[in-house]
């Protein structure tokens, strides 16, 4: 198996557009299991079988980039957001956000 | 890791693609590691009751291993309609290999008894293209009443039809036979029915090759070839047929096996080249004369192209058993 050195590169890490901070547990690299946790707590339960063929499609697209860390007990592969996946990333929030507004102010004026 | 999580592992990854085979599976053994320790960090105990019953929990809630090597090959299967895939799959499954098998027999058979006189290659074509003929077709019709039958088929109906999971998948629903031993002994026997086909070249009589007006339906091989040279042959490859049956009922693609076998294919490759450069091994009349060597020549590369080529791929079956 390659397995790429640890700890990744922090180009992956940095610079990118996105108005979440830079300690928020979606920038920081993290293992899958980190990742399906980190999404339960935050209300999104999301199950292994889904969440792990998508990390691999997103690593695929150059979305996430990932390294494996080797120099624990438990090998585990870590994934970062790259540069253009934080791109994507903030073109689709910010989509989220103006469809929310859209929403709420639709529901303020009662329709439906 | 336990060998049901190696099994499982197996499972998914077996239908996967070679080189990304190692990678997915170190991520899912992770996975269930992380999964386990994290829910037995939950309880009071961890004895090896509590942590084998916490990994079968664990693995069926990653669910059905095909299912899960589908998400990860990510190929479309919508092809026939969502609806109607898993029929239309395990349709093809079973309806392709009956009709390939009887397209077979039935055109061996008519052939060899309407044909007076069979040209093997003449055999050989028509099986080929009247069963590549009778699978297109085969294929075609599945295709068609299958994807006629999706659009007026019942939403009560999907949980009962063939290829669809009759109930949430289980651990006991998980294929527990060794897939990688399955593989290697598919390997070995299809090996050793090429070498079989070796131990046949010197008895082969040209006619069954269009070309027995060549030497009056002689054999390819020199009839004057010394019999030392013919038992040699005949032993080298009876030791690659020793190497293929321990691989066979081993069921394994240890190094120790392979290393015996890529030393016996190269000593094999040295002894053909030594008796094709030091005399007429192909029957003279076979040969031009002016071309002889030159005949001879190739032969030697194509041996060697195949040594090679059959050393690469045996270090790569290493190389994926090692990475288990």
């Amino acid at each position: 198996m390659r397995r790429r050195h640890w700890p990744p590169t922090s180009r992956s890490c940095v610079a990118a557009p996105w108005s979440s901070p830079a300690s928020s547990p979606v920038r920081r690299p993290q293992y899958g299991y980190s990742l399906l946790t980190t999404l339960t707590e935050a209300g999104i339960p999301t199950e292994a079988n889904t969440l792990y063929p998508l990390l691999r499609r997103l690593e695929k697209q150059g979305l996430l980039s990932a390294v494996w860390n080797t120099e624990q007990a438990r090998p585990r592969k870590y994934y970062t957001v790259t540069a253009s996946g934080a791109e994507v990333a903030a073109a689709l929030h910010s989509q989220w956000l103006e469809l929310d507004s859209s929403i709420t102010k639709l529901w303020k004026d009662g329709t439906p | 890791m336990s060998a049901l999580t190696e099994t499982y592992v197996d499972n998914v990854i077996g239908h996967l693609p070679e080189k990304s085979r190692a990678d997915i599976g170190a991520e899912i053994r992770a996975t269930i590691s992380d999964m386990v320790e994290a829910r037995l960090g939950e309880g009071p105990h961890r004895g090896p009751e509590r942590t084998a019953t916490i990994e079968r929990e664990v693995l069926e809630e990653l669910g059905d291993p095909a299912a899960l090597s589908r998400e990860y090959a990510n190929s479309p299967q919508h092809f026939i309609g969502p609806k109607s895939y898993p029929l239309f799959l395990w349709t093809l499954r079973w309806i392709l290999p009956i009709v390939g098998l009887l397209a077979v027999l039935t055109n061996v058979v008519v052939t060899v008894a309407t044909t007076p006189d069979v040209q093997l290659g003449e055999l050989i074509g028509s099986t080929v293209g009247n069963t590549v003929t009778a699978l297109l077709t085969a294929f075609a019709v599945i295709t068609i009443i299958i994807g006629l039958g999706d659009r007026s088929l019942d939403d009560n109906a999907l949980p009962r039809m063939p290829g669809r999971q009759k109930a949430p998948w289980t651990i006991d629903d998980l294929d527990r036979r060794d897939i990688r031993g399955r593989q290697t002994r598919a390997e070995a026997a299809l090996g050793l029915v090429f070498i079989l086909a070796l131990a046949t070249i010197p008895f082969i009589p040209t006619t069954l090759l269009y070309v027995g007006h060549l030497n009056r339906g002689g054999t390819f091989i020199n009839p004057d070839l010394g019999t030392d040279w013919l038992l040699g042959y005949w032993g080298f490859l009876g030791l690659l047929a020793a190497v293929e049956i321990i691989r066979f009922v081993t069921a394994s693609a240890r190094p120790t096996v392979a290393l015996i076998g890529g030393v016996i294919d190269v000593a094999m490759a040295v002894f053909l080249t030594i008796a094709l450069l030091t005399q007429p091994v192909l029957h003279p009349e076979l040969t031009s004369a002016a071309n002889a060597n030159v005949q001879q020549i190739i032969t030697v590369i194509a041996i060697w192209i195949i040594v090679v080529w059959d050393q690469v791929t045996t270090w790569r079956t290493v190389r994926g058993w090692r990475r288990r």
